[in-house]
């Protein structure tokens, strides 16, 4: 910033000051007007719980703090009592549901045993409605006091870091987001050990007292620009705190100086990087490019943003496995893609909407912290903690439908991300309702709003229902001009493209996907992203009209584009090679699919949580390849494992394990056990029922193999219903895939077949 | 405005020895000032009407008992109750400021706290903690050369009143309270520099 910049800006902040009522806008009088008169009446003595309060030793704008001890002839224990300011509403209902809050986050809280996490012991509401915690009471100097006092050398202030970075990250795999790192919330012992101070108390705190950073202003230093900006808290923001707690603690340490560090000059680059997707993707990678540094080994920025990125690709590949369904594939990544897309979309637009004053960020936190690729595959309570959030909603901001139109979306979203796409709807349906009903909303928020709910009917094929949805959002984007509107346009084209696909209409998805490919390189050039990923479309709609050869080139090209201009390791180039390698494999060009194929799940195994769904379908992937390679004793290995898997996750991710059952069942057809593979094909079909989400990826494919099996076994009877059954489902949902419908008339000409030569065989 | 007119006939009465009215009288205006507090907090940003009052509520009462304090007997009528509670709000908020100066002055004793507190030396709430204190002085400073102005900034920046309200407080017209409050403006800027 110029002098000249700066100055300006005082200028204005003293104007903004010297305004009407500007005194009570002032942050200096937030404590005053947060009550500071209740806390009055707390004496020492009084009791909290087991505790009696011992002695007062600090006060702020949100909590006293005492310490105290508890009440107990068997053994001593001294707790540091925080007393917070929360001023409980008159409306009871309001109160019941701070409490509820209060009390479901101290859950969390307790969870946290950690040796550098100082403990929650307690926590309570006191007879007046205060709400209190002990905490485990630390005997430290802060961590910046300490570093000045031992003169500490950037390798020991890393030894620290380290292990105020494994707290850390040991409390994010509980859920539970610190937000405010700071010197004095880590207290180094007179032993060297650190523990970390407040964890999560700031988000607890948020959701009654108003989280706006301009007013409250407490550790701006510390904030994140995403927490500045007033968004959600994530993991990266507590990224960003330790990149600036570490150069802030060396800037301590004497004769050091950064540019005579270009290793931790990159790696606090890395964690402080303006957006927090270019940051470290969580403290666990912080911390090994730490380790590295004190090792004296290469720091691995750049692979670390790799696996990032290779996360970032599973959580929209999330079903890579080639059953023989390219659509079916095509359709649920297409959802994810579009989820993922919206989530870094947010950091533009939508999040400075739902930054509004009232919406309570706690919440969105909440929401954010339990989606399972934040959690790491840990779902706990979710549900319940969604549906506390919609009921709030509705009670807390009915006076302001489009904060509530935004959060319902986000609720929303994040029941699409766990696929609980049941749950999505009537939410998404509030919020394009109060979309529609409100004629002051941008159109390009309508339009989000329209799109997502098009994207959670079409992949329960409504087809006729979203495809409205998605002209409606169309009609919306038209007249806008903004690049992010034309970028949003040719997105919702793939859509709909897609949609006509669903329809039957397959030459019209061609033709549609064909003129919005054209479209997005007159406007964006042939360089971009969005072009590649309308070519990856297109070229599947290709492959299943039968010109595969046309579609491969297409897909090759879409790939090469990426590379070039994205580089390989980028999420879309991955995602693209993958389905890219799928094609050669099921066009049976095994010896250039499978290297790729091999590849590109290798990537995928080796960035995915081993008990996740994706794992699970990671590994079935790699045991169709296996068969296909003929290497059956190694597909077998791979499928059990994945069956293992697939049978821990919870009921809802029934689409796993019916496509590892249906690999499965194949494998044991390529292995001459039509006998075995009877059961587990019944198994498939049990868990293939309708209402649950497996049978929404089946277009006939698995009532297809059952007809397989029961055909290897000679009981054509029983074939023709399942047949005939894949067939509704072919005609119903989809342009039947060729290759199916091919299938399934080979399968019926052998039925036929057999059935003759059995009558043959019963006459003589 | 009956209310307000049955407040000026209660501060009356009050006024003429019946010490039992006051207490009416005090429910009557605590939510008069509530209101202007909301009023005044509402200027810039949409919070909820149910956390603004939570808000205003602390402060509010404050003014409140200060005011309450005095005899009754001081308080002549509706305007000025609101013209003792601007410098009240004045009073209240200019102190506060200097004890958290003070506080940082008097050496932060770090403690295992929560930590966004007083201690915390949060830059921006000194900030306006120092300009607080600058304002009171220029206020005082004011008050030689333009005592007018002076009660109009407390009652447009320290109460938040609008222009028609202290125009009403202060017995003169909107004009000059507009005329005031601009140069009252144009002065302090100059002594609040920080």
């Amino acid at each position: 910033m110029t002098p000249q910049s700066k100055l300006e800006q005082t200028t204005d902040a003293i104007s903004d000051f010297l305004r009407s009522g500007g005194a009570w806008n002032s942050p200096l009088l937030k404590p005053l007007l947060h009550g500071a008169p209740k806390l009055a009446d707390v004496q020492i003595g009084e009791l909290f719980g087991p505790f009696r309060l011992l002695q007062r030793i600090g006060q702020g704008g949100m909590a006293q703090v005492f310490c105290a001890e508890r009440i107990s002839d068997d053994f001593h224990q001294q707790v540091a009592l925080k007393i917070l300011h929360i001023p409980l509403a008159d409306d009871p209902f309001i109160a019941a549901q701070t409490a509820i809050l209060f009390r479901r986050e101290r859950q969390i809280l307790a969870r946290l045993e950690h040796a550098g996490i100082a403990r929650l012991i307690d926590g309570g509401l006191n007879p007046q409605g205060r709400q209190w915690l002990a905490m485990e009471f630390i005997d430290g100097t802060p961590i910046d006091v300490y570093v000045r006092m031992q003169l500490a050398t950037p390798h020991a202030i890393c030894q620290l870091m380290l292990q105020a970075g494994n707290a850390i990250e040991y409390a994010h795999s509980r859920l539970a987001v610190h937000r405010d790192i700071k010197p004095s919330n880590i207290l180094v012992k007179p032993d060297g050990t650190l523990k970390i101070l407040d964890f999560g108390i700031a988000s607890l705190l948020d959701d009654s007292v108003e989280d706006d950073p301009a007013l409250s202003a407490l550790t701006r230093h510390f904030a994140s620009p995403e927490q500045l900006r007033g968004e959600a808290s994530t993991v990266q923001s507590d990224v960003y705190q330790l990149g600036v707690l570490m150069a802030e603690l060396l800037t301590l340490s004497p004769n050091w100086k950064l540019e005579n560090d270009p290793e931790i000059a990159a790696i606090l680059r890395r964690a402080c990087a303006e957006s927090s997707c270019e940051r470290y993707p969580n403290v666990a990678c912080f911390n090994a490019d730490l380790r590295c540094w004190q090792a004296h080994q290469p720091i691995s920025v750049r692979q670390a943003s790799w696996r990032y990125r290779a996360w970032c690709l599973l959580r929209r590949q999330r079903v890579a496995v080639t059953v023989g369904a390219v659509a079916a594939v095509l359709l649920i990544a297409a959802i994810s893609m579009f989820v993922w897309q919206l989530v870094h979309a947010r950091q533009r637009a939508e999040q400075q909407a739902i930054r509004a004053e009232s919406v309570s960020n706690f919440l969105v936190q909440v929401f954010n912290a339990a989606s399972p690729f934040v959690a790491k595959g840990q779902t706990p309570t979710v549900n319940d903690v969604l549906q506390a959030g919609v009921e709030r909603l509705d009670k807390d901001l009915a006076q302001a439908p489009e904060i509530r139109g935004d959060l319902y979306m986000v609720i929303g979203r994040v029941h699409v991300t766990l696929s609980q796409l049941d749950q999505a709807r009537p939410l998404l349906e509030r919020s394009v309702a109060l979309g529609r009903a409100d004629t002051t909303l941008a159109p390009e928020k309508l339009a989000a709003r329209l799109r997502m709910l098009g994207v959670v009917l079409q992949s329960d094929f409504q087809t006729q229902a979203a495809t409205m949805l998605l002209v409606e959002a169309e009609q919306l984007l038209l007249p806008l001009k903004s690049a992010a509107a034309q970028k949003e346009l040719i997105g919702l084209r793939r859509n709909l493209a897609l949609l006509k696909y669903d329809a039957g209409d397959l030459v019209g998805a061609i033709a549609l996907q064909r003129a919005s490919v054209a479209d997005a390189i007159a406007r964006f050039g042939p360089g971009d992203a969005l072009v590649a990923r309308g070519k990856a479309n297109l070229a599947q709609f290709l492959a299943n009209y039968g010109k595969h050869s046309e579609g491969l080139s297409v897909m090759k090209d879409a790939l090469e584009t990426l590379e070039h201009t994205l580089g390989a390791s980028h999420p879309d180039t991955m995602a693209i090679r993958s389905a890219y390698a799928s094609m050669l494999v099921e066009g049976g060009d095994l010896s250039a699919g499978a290297p790729l194929m091999e590849s590109s799940i290798a990537n995928a195994l080796a960035v995915t949580p081993k008990t996740s769904p994706m794992y699970a379908l990671q590994l079935a992937s790699r045991g169709y390849l296996r068969r296909e390679q003929g290497r059956l004793p190694e597909a077998q290995t791979d499928l059990e494992a994945a069956y293992q898997i697939a049978r821990a996750l919870p009921p809802a991710d029934d689409f796993v394990s019916v496509t590892v059952l249906s690999e499965l069942v194949e494998l044991r057809l390529a292995q001459g056990q039509a006998q075995a593979a009877w059961p587990l094909a019944q198994q498939m079909l049990a868990r293939n029922q309708d209402g649950h989400h497996a049978i929404r990826a089946d277009l006939g494919q698995r009532p297809l193999l059952a007809a397989k099996v029961l055909i290897a076994l000679h009981r054509c009877a029983e074939a023709q219903a399942y047949l005939q059954q894949s067939e509704t489902l072919m005609r119903a949902r989809i342009a039947a895939s060729s290759r199916l419908y091919g299938e399934l008339l080979a399968l019926r000409e052998r039925c036929i077949g057999l059935d003759q030569k059995n009558i043959g065989s019963s006459d003589s | 405005m009956d209310d307000l007119a049955h407040v000026t006939a209660l501060l009356a009465q009050a006024h003429a020895g019946d010490r039992a009215v006051w207490g009416s009288i005090l429910d009557a205006l605590y939510p008069e000032l509530k209101k202007v507090a909301h009023a005044a907090l509402r200027g810039q940003n949409n919070r909820r009407i149910a956390e603004q009052d939570l808000q205003t509520t602390a402060l509010v009462h404050e003014a409140w008992l200060r005011l309450a304090s005095r005899a009754p007997m001081q308080i002549r009528d509706r305007k000025h109750f609101f013209a003792l509670a601007s410098v009240v709000m004045r009073q209240i908020v200019c102190d506060f400021a200097r004890e958290r100066l003070a506080h940082k002055r008097g050496g932060a004793l770090w403690r295992q706290s929560l930590e966004d507190s007083v201690e915390a030396l949060d830059a921006e709430q000194l900030r306006h903690a120092q300009r607080f204190v600058d304002l009171d002085s220029a206020l005082a400073e004011l008050e030689h050369i333009a005592p007018r102005q002076v009660r109009v900034v407390e009652c447009r920046f320290f109460l938040g009143l609008s222009d028609a309200q202290t125009a009403d407080t202060l017995n003169s017209s909107v004009r000059t309270v507009r005329r005031d409050w601009a140069d009252a403006r144009a002065w302090l800027k100059r002594a609040v520099s920080v």
